[in-house]
């Protein structure tokens, strides 16, 4: 039997509060440590490396591709035979550069062109070699040739889908807004919607205020856009996180939706709708992908963004996003109701959007100033 | 027992704590075992106080861009505290903080006061029904209020269809209203199951005494069970007041403009601008803010509490003795309303699950109204998705784990913190650590944990968010259990001694079976709060997916009823385990004690 002793005192520090700190404190240490040492083990095991990148690689890829992007993208039809695909999902596209921190933890992302401007600067974008994308080709020339995927001449981001955005509507309760005046209507206060997209939306307002380049923003020009914005504010419902947009239509709850894109309309005529979009302050914008520095299955990737870029992957990820696919190819299944006639027409009439920049130029307002604006905005008691 | 000097036959102030030199329990050895603590705070220092610190050292330097520099400076805390926006959202945030978690604590202690005392063994029932409305996905949940509170939705359509409005109400979503709605529908299991465990410790006898010496049922009310529930009902307090405050999630999603909270700001910061420097002083002074709030609350309710009878403060460690519960329940007051009460608040608990079980149905792709006809697409759906069947694995896995390991690292700090607790303040650090997980904002969490894995070198994926999550659902355990060890009476333990049981047989045979109900709650809290956990997994799952980032990966291509089809997966998975688990309880004999020795 045990000894049963009564304790003689409640305080019986029988193990000190140093002695706790310290065991506390190795204990972390070398919990801290096992995972250096797991990762120093992990990185001197890493067979690929050192591996040699050529076409053939490419064309027989093996392993596991991790991907970082939106769910909007990721169809089985781009999956090259041999690669076990992981896809990260990314909520937004500032999850990209925040969760690409940890060099290797990803071999590609794909996100909208607005990002390359980031991750370059931070180093985060490895130069691709088109000559290992067998279906390159199939991108058309716009795209294809365009400086916005280049960084010092090196390709960065191989483009994959576009669109442009646009206002939506439901025709049963408002007609087709063809101004700001037109959205300022008493009859539509608390019934706009706007995504939750600083980008988005202050390069709408930016077009609405006159901005001669609506990315490219001198501060009295920025002031102007927001401004804007700020009289337009008891006219909006809410700003909503993408993909909720649908559900609030659906609902009844807003009428018009400003700077919406991809498939809002196509959305709501499914629920029953009587949805139509124009293309008031519209502009266009490109998702792609990029291969990260660091990538552990660069073969992988390249056969991925090759598949990707064939009409039936292309033609997959097109009807699942309702974005317009870069390969002319594959334009036969865009819906009817977008009036897609090519892509020159569309980028005339919603130009390509180049981003914003990141580093001061000038009088020009920098991408930290816009997410600041819209923090502001957003949180306007 | 003894009689207080000068206290009178007749009123509860006859009743004292016994001596702590006879207090010779098992928790009083395990209080003395410091060493229990260890794997807790270990897990805590590397996976939170490591992290973090290292975000407070960022908080006084300079920002790069998603860098920073090691330039000396305040003027990250300058710039929060001149802000008029920062420090209005900052007042809203605790304001709405203050006014939610007051509704939920007084909903809560009807719901829990009815299942512990006037329900008998049915009140299980109401915490399976809290427990199992936290299980399916948050987004879900929160869509399926869209349904309810919507210009079309289910509400809007009933009072027109009354006749008591002619207009949809407008201000039911997207507003404060909205905030507070869901706010307190997303806390109200955490309060109900908190304070439904100190109150099931309670000893009857002293409310079958209360009555018998002639107090009424009022006066027992407050004399002697509302007292004995305080520290339950302060930890119901805090935390719906710390999680509430900082959730930011769902004003984003039903706050419109109006309704924006603080926490969206420190996510911004963080995930948007890149900004840790600013980010962590806005995090550190809306944290510390939280906490002084919280402070001046406890010293208002420790006031409070001194006008309290003596008598019921005092009896802290009651006699639980079951055979007493058929007379309580004759000598309790029989209102009706109670019931009542609590039946609403079911409704209000499963209202948005059954909602988002009947539109996962919805021939329709947005999650709610309009009902577009009956279909089966969206389970096919799901069920045919590789990916979600690999995110449901995920989650299983990292569930099972985070929930085995945070009840080993969490139950003996809780008998550890139940004995320390009353006995004075040193305990006051492993207190203050176990609320940390919980006061420092997810997102805050997530961006130092993913610093800090990158700097150790430690590889994202499964492993490290199951270790992460064991971190996050610690705290419940730990708080859950220690309120009900709280009200346990010592005394059986003592007796076991006194007859020569040893400790782990005392533990194992008269501590765990008497706090059986809490830890079962904290372990289904625990389970749902894993199986939902979103901002942090999100920084640290990697290539990989759990359900709830799956779900919010969907949220790109539109909210689907796919989503209410996951969610009513997520939900099935907990409730066929517990029917089963109540099952093999029932066709299971009563274990006999094998070895008094142990």
């Amino acid at each position: 039997m045990d000894s049963h002793v009564t304790p003689q005192s409640t305080r019986g520090p029988d193990f000190s509060r140093r002695q706790f700190l310290r065991i506390s404190g190795t204990t972390a240490l070398a919990m801290a440590a096992s995972g250096s040492i797991a990762g120093f083990l992990a990185a001197c095991s890493n067979p690929q490396e050192e591996a040699t990148l050529d076409l053939a690689a490419v064309n027989s890829p093996s392993g596991r591709l991790r991907v970082l992007g939106t769910a909007t993208y990721q169809v089985d039809a781009a999956v090259p035979d041999g690669v076990d695909l992981n896809w990260g999902f990314a909520g937004g596209n500032e999850d990209i550069i925040a969760r690409t921190q940890q060099e290797g933890a990803y071999d590609m992302v794909t996100t909208f062109h607005g990002n390359i401007e980031q991750l370059a600067l931070l180093g985060r974008l490895a130069t691709i070699d088109t000559s290992l994308i067998p279906n390159w080709d199939n991108v058309g020339a716009t795209f294809r040739d365009s400086p916005s995927i280049r960084r010092d001449g090196d390709v960065v981001a191989i483009p994959h889908h576009f669109g442009y955005t646009y206002t939506a509507y439901n025709a049963a309760e408002t007609s087709a807004p063809e101004s700001l005046s037109d959205l300022m209507d008493p009859a539509l206060t608390r019934r706009i919607i706007v995504p939750d997209d600083p980008y988005a939306v202050i390069t709408t307002f930016a077009i609405f205020a006159g901005a001669e380049n609506p990315n490219i923003l001198t501060q009295a020009e920025f002031d102007e856009a927001m401004g804007l914005l700020r009289d337009f504010r008891p006219q909006l419902l809410t700003v909503h996180p993408y993909g909720q947009e649908g559900e609030i239509f659906g609902r009844g709850d807003a009428w018009v939706g400003v700077a919406e894109s991809a498939n809002t309309v196509l959305l709501m005529r499914e629920a029953g709708l009587d949805a139509n979009f124009t293309r008031l302050a519209s502009w266009s914008w490109w998702v792609g992908f990029m291969l990260l520095e660091g990538a552990e299955n660069p073969a992988a990737a390249y056969a991925y963004m090759s598949k990707a870029l064939s009409p039936d992957a292309m033609r997959a990820s097109a009807q699942q996003s309702e974005a317009f696919p870069v390969v002319d190819e594959a334009t036969d299944v865009i819906d009817p109701a977008w009036g897609f006639t090519s892509v020159d027409e569309v980028l005339a009439e919603a130009p390509l959007q180049p981003g914003v920049p990141i580093e001061a130029e000038g009088d020009v307002v920098v991408f930290e100033d816009w997410l600041e604006a819209w923090d502001e905005f957003k949180a306007q008691i | 027992m003894s009689l207080s000097p000068g206290a009178t036959a007749g009123s509860p102030e006859v009743l004292v704590p016994p001596p702590a030199k006879v207090r010779r329990g098992v928790r009083s050895w395990v209080a003395h075992q410091r060493i229990l603590t260890v794997p807790f705070v270990a897990l805590l220092v590397a996976t939170l106080v490591g992290p973090v610190s290292v975000l407070v050292v960022y908080s006084v330097l300079t920002p790069g861009f998603y860098s920073v520099e090691l330039e000396f400076t305040l003027r990250n805390f300058q710039d929060y505290v001149a802000s008029p926006t920062g420090m209005g959202l900052l007042g809203r945030s605790i304001g709405t903080g203050l006014v939610v978690t007051t509704v939920i604590v007084v909903v809560s202690y009807v719901i829990a006061y009815t299942a512990a005392f006037k329900l008998g063994r049915f009140g299980n029932i109401i915490l399976l029904v809290a427990v199992l409305s936290t299980m399916a996905s948050f987004v879900a949940r929160v869509s399926a209020w869209g349904t309810i509170l919507g210009t079309n939705g289910l509400i809007n359509r009933s009072l027109l269809g009354l006749g008591v409005i002619s207009e949809p109400l407008t201000f039911l979503l997207f507003g404060r209203f909205a905030v507070g709605v869901v706010l307190i529908y997303m806390f109200l299991p955490l309060g109900i199951l908190t304070i439904y465990a100190g109150l099931i410790g309670i000893d009857r006898d002293l409310v079958v005494a209360s009555r018998d010496l002639g107090a009424t049922s009022a006066q027992t009310f407050w004399r002697i069970v509302f007292p004995l529930s305080g520290p339950s009902v302060m930890t119901a307090f805090a935390l719906c007041f710390i999680l509430a405050t900082s959730d930011y999630v769902t004003p984003r999603l039903v706050g419109g403009l109006s309704g924006q909270m603080a926490g969206a700001t420190i996510e911004t910061l963080f995930m948007s601008m890149g900004n840790y420097p600013r980010g962590a002083a806005t995090a550190i002074a809306f944290v510390g803010s939280m906490g002084l709030v919280l402070a001046v609350l406890g010293l208002i309710a420790k006031a409070g509490l001194g006008l309290l009878p003596l008598s019921a403060r005092m009896r802290s460690r009651p006699r639980t003795t079951l055979r007493s519960r058929s007379r309580l329940t004759r000598t309790l007051p029989r209102l009706r309303i109670l019931e009542t009460l609590t039946a609403v608040g079911m409704v209000y608990l499963l209202a948005p699950v059954v909602i988002l079980t009947f539109f996962s149905f919805n021939d329709s792709p947005i999650t709610g109204l309009p009902w577009r006809g009956f279909t089966t697409r969206w389970y096919t759906q799901v069920v045919n998705s590789s990916s979600f069947i690999n995110s449901l694995q995920a989650s299983l896995v990292i569930g099972s784990a985070a929930v085995v390991g945070s009840v080993l690292v969490g139950l003996p700090v809780a008998l550890y913190l139940s004995r320390r607790g009353r006995d004075g303040q040193r305990n006051r650090l492993i207190e203050v650590l176990a609320y940390a997980p919980i006061a420092v904002p997810g997102v805050v969490i997530g961006a130092a944990l993913l610093s800090a894995m990158i700097f150790v070198g430690v590889s994202l994926g499964r492993t490290p968010t199951a270790v992460v999550h064991m971190m996050l659902v610690a705290p419940f355990i730990i708080l859950i259990v220690r309120a009900q060890l709280l009200g346990l009476d010592p005394s059986l333990e003592e007796a076991a001694r006194d007859l020569g049981a040893r400790k782990n047989y005392v533990l194992r045979t008269i501590t765990l079976p008497l706090i059986r109900n809490s830890l079962v709650a904290a372990t289904l809290l625990a389970a749902a709060i894993s199986l939902d956990q979103l901002v942090v997994t999100n920084f640290t799952i990697g290539s990989d997916s759990t359900v709830p980032t799956w779900i919010f990966g969907q949220m790109e291509i539109g909210l689907s009823p796919s989503i209410n089809a996951a969610a009513v997966i997520m939900l099935l998975i907990p409730t066929v385990l517990a029917v089963l688990s109540v099952l093999m309880r029932k066709s299971a004999s009563v274990p006999q004690p094998d070895d008094p020795e142990g």
